[in-house]
């Protein structure tokens, strides 16, 4: 037996026991009626006996007297002399049956008399005056013809013995009566008891029942209440999930809170999700609960694959982004060794999240601020300022036009792709300065303005972002100058170099190209050759040397110089090379950037202008010159993705426009495989 | 106790409010023209009449809704009254101030603390008001409604 089944009959007990005894006595009534009821018929057989000796006594002595008479008148004594044979025959036999004790049915005391030790005295002293008469009686029954005598002895016999035997017989009579009614009212006594006894073991069941029932029903209640006290106090949120995927009954008042008020009993758990993570996630998350039902999967295992650990959860309005962030364990729940359903509790993890968040978020912002003082310290404090004073002018005049833009779609869009391009000029200076904390927010604030410019709708509403994001920018700004001027006071009065303007920036350039070949992966050795005597370069092509160089090197790097492996592939040499050269010619000067790269490939340039959505007919007719001029037309770009350092398509256009306003010319020249030259020609 | 600069939502938050006052109000909603930032230091670009509720509690600064005498006549006409009284039209402009607080309680929750509306015509009233420096710039947000301007600038620091 089970502990469980043994466990159930000991609660039962008493109850089991009850119903046995009931079941015991009613049985124990049954037999003892069938045997009282065998009892008193074979009590009233005795009596019917007793009587009949009473009247074949009587009938004897009355057919021997008519025998006699009828022999005294020699009349037919042939009816009397049948009378007195069925008399006595008849006597004799009931005096037998009272005197031998047959055993009745099922074993039940017979109708003889058996242990009845008075009746049996009465009986034998009825015999005592029977056996002379029946003596005197034999020769009546042998002969046909008796003779006088034998009847006058015989009458004579019955005469003097039959008021005795009947005496006799009414006394046994009596007995035997008596003997009855005291085995019935034993019956009825047993009978009695027995139905008491009964009935009382029926009023315990009832009240050993009721009471176990009740007790049970406390005892559930009590549970019920702890439970729902739980239920409702658990900052988790527990349900069970069966197997078909809904939600159960019993939940604690939590997970409307956590989980919107869609998550009711009976509801889909998967589907309740949909919308609330992202896509990805509740791919993982169907996939997973598919796993938790199945038995055969090792729980470690199960554990380590969980996709719903402090996953980005949305309310119930459907917005995107993260309101909260959850964390789902699934517990299996065995029953018959199969996993009937899953035990899942929700946590919480918001605040754990948002503090790791925000604590990495300060971490990121101290290593912002001791890399922007490190990049500063780093530059010549002067053109940090003039890329600031730069910056700030570019971001003003952004924020004039925001003011007095048209309130038309046409002029809304010429407005967005007017700040992409100063922006992205103003992350281009800032790349070659090193500010990564303008560079970084200048990145956020173009992937604000990419998705403004594929759209031709555009509203004013679309222009709070971009208001929001100059603030952002111009903070970012604000932040360098103040630790341009503490880097300067830390400096002290230190003098100032007499070094050639175009030195700092060629320092910025290497920097630039370093740091770009390094965030992807290239090998870039960077060289500068520059004329003895350094030819003298004005405010404004300074400036423009400024804007532009960044971009072309960013271009050169990403776009020019092919990976190790690659390059290795072409017959070149691992390390690619980033040359710079600077040279006087009559009436000014030139600046020649090159690279060694895989150079530019005019069908390539034709193929990404007809995927950019060029007319076809107007790609098929550039020649190659042409297909290269692609490069300087707003929007262009060879990569279908950008990144902080090139892609946006914004870069060349801006280079040629800053170097049309500045007079200077620029020519590209390139060949496939081999290299790509940028020269730029100033006039004095 | 240091400033944070807000989002663009939050900002979005209470040009919202005022467009969406004008749809339910009138069945047009207003339109934002542009956004740009106003320099801290210079006064702020005050209208005919004005509404300002202030912001404490995990927040400081000021929403101001600015609007000329004949946007709000018209809006008054719009919502059937007879009465183009200079108290009607402070009513009307204090009503659109009003409407932030519900909608900014909604989005910033209960650690945004908002005054109830000031409301006053012409900037000479503007003077009454103390200056109210905050680490993020103001942001002007002018709305179009039947060819009328009114503005709505948001000065807003959050306080972490």
């Amino acid at each position: 037996m089970t502990p469980r089944a043994d466990l159930r009959f000991g609660k039962y007990r008493d109850l089991f026991l009850a119903i046995g005894l009931f079941l015991v006595l009613d049985l124990g009534v049954l037999f003892f009626n069938l045997y009282t009821s065998l009892q008193i018929g074979a009590d009233a057989s005795r009596i019917n006996a007793a009587g009949e000796l009473r009247v074949y006594s009587q009938q004897l002595t009355k057919a021997l007297l008519t025998l006699s008479h009828e022999l005294r008148e020699e009349q037919s004594t042939q009816t009397s002399a049948s009378q007195i044979a069925e008399s006595h025959a008849a006597f004799a036999r009931a005096f037998d049956r009272l005197k031998n004790d047959a055993p009745g049915a099922w074993g039940s005391v017979g109708s003889g008399l058996g242990n009845d030790a008075e009746g049996m005295e009465k009986l034998d002293d009825l015999g005592r005056q029977w056996f002379p008469l029946s003596e005197a009686v034999a020769p009546l029954l042998a002969g046909a013809a008796p003779a006088q005598a034998d009847v006058d002895y015989a009458v004579n016999k019955a005469v003097t013995r039959n008021v005795r035997l009947m005496q006799q017989a009414d006394d046994l009579s009596a007995h035997l009566e008596g003997s009855a009614r005291a085995h019935a009212a034993a019956l009825r006594r047993i009978q009695i008891g027995a139905i008491l006894l009964a009935t009382l073991n029926f009023v315990f069941i009832v009240f050993k029942f009721l009471r176990r029932l009740s007790e049970s029903d406390r005892r559930t209640e009590a549970a019920r209440r702890e439970t729902t006290r739980i239920l409702d106090t658990v900052r988790e949120g527990l349900f069970l999930l069966e197997r078909d995927g809904r939600v159960g009954v019993q939940r604690s008042a939590s997970i409307a809170r956590l989980l919107g008020a869609g998550m009711a009993p009976g509801a889909r758990f998967l589907e309740q999700l949909a919308g609330r993570l992202a896509p990805e996630v509740h791919e993982a998350a169907e996939e997973y609960v598919g796993l938790l039902f199945n038995k055969r999967v090792k729980p470690a295992l199960l554990e380590e694959l969980n996709p719903l650990r402090e996953i980005p959860f949305a309310s119930a309005g459907g917005k995107a982004g993260a309101d909260s962030y959850l964390t789902f364990e699934f517990t299996q729940v065995e029953e018959g060794g199969e996993v009937a359903a899953l035990l899942v509790t929700v946590f919480d993890v918001t605040q754990k999240i948002r503090l790791q968040q925000e604590l990495a978020g300060a971490n990121a912002r101290a290593e912002s601020d001791v890399g922007l003082l490190l990049a500063v310290l780093d530059q010549e404090p002067a053109a940090v300022r003039d890329f600031l004073e730069s910056a700030e002018a570019k971001l003003l005049g952004i924020n004039r036009e925001l003011e007095e833009v048209r309130p038309e779609a046409r002029a809304y869009s010429q407005l967005v792709n007017h700040i992409f391009r100063m922006v992205h000029s103003i992350k281009g200076e800032a790349g070659a300065l090193g500010l990564g904390t303008v560079l970084r927010q200048a990145h956020g604030f173009e992937e604000s303005l990419a998705p403004l410019r594929r759209r031709g709708d555009l509203s004013g509403d679309d222009l709070i972002p971009l208001a929001v994001e100059v603030a952002g920018l111009r903070e970012q700004l604000l932040l360098v100058g103040s630790v341009l001027e503490r880097a300067g006071r830390a400096r002290g009065a230190a003098p100032a170099g007499e070094a050639h303007p175009i030195r700092p920036l060629i320092e910025q350039i290497e920097q630039l190209a370093l740091h770009v070949a390094h965030d992807l992966g290239k090998k870039v050795r960077f060289e500068a050759v520059l004329p003895h005597r350094l030819p003298e370069i004005g405010e404004t092509q300074l400036r423009v040397l400024r804007e532009s160089l960044p971009q072309i090197v960013c271009n050169a790097v990403a776009h020019g110089i092919e990976a190790s492996e690659e390059r290795v592939g072409a017959g070149k040499a691992a390390e690619g090379v980033i040359r710079m050269e600077l040279a006087r010619e009559a009436g000014g000067f030139t600046l020649s950037l090159s690279d060694d790269g895989r150079g530019i490939s005019p069908e390539q340039l034709r193929q990404r202008a007809l995927a950019l959505g060029y007319a076809p007919e107007r790609v098929e007719a550039l020649d190659d010159r042409a297909a290269l001029g692609l490069m300087f037309e707003p929007g262009f770009s060879i990569r279908a993705a950008a990144d902080a350092h090139a892609g946006r398509g914004v870069g060349l256009d801006a280079v040629k426009a800053a170097l049309q306003q500045a007079g200077a010319r620029l020519r590209v020249s390139t060949v496939p495989n081999a290299y790509t030259q940028f020269r730029l020609r100033f006039g004095t | 106790m240091k400033a944070q600069a807000l989002e663009t939502a939050d900002i979005e938050v209470f040009s919202e409010a005022v467009t969406h006052f004008f749809e339910t109000t009138c069945g047009e909603k207003a339109q934002v023209r542009t956004a740009f930032l106003l320099d801290a230091r210079a006064p702020l670009p005050w209208g005919d009449f004005n509404g300002i509720v202030e912001a404490s509690g995990g927040y400081s600064g000021r929403i101001c809704f600015s609007a000329p005498r004949s946007l709000l006549s018209h809006l008054l006409l719009r919502m059937g009254q007879a009465d183009f009284s200079d108290e009607q039209h402070l009513d009307i402009v204090g009503e659109i101030a009003n409407i932030f607080s519900g909608r900014a309680r909604r989005h910033f929750g209960d650690r945004l603390c908002i005054s109830p509306p000031r409301t006053f015509a012409g900037s000479a009233g503007a003077a009454a008001l103390a200056a109210s420096a905050t680490h993020s710039p103001p942001f002007a947000i002018p709305l179009c409604w039947n060819g009328y301007e009114a503005s709505l600038v948001v000065q807003l620091d959050a306080l972490v």
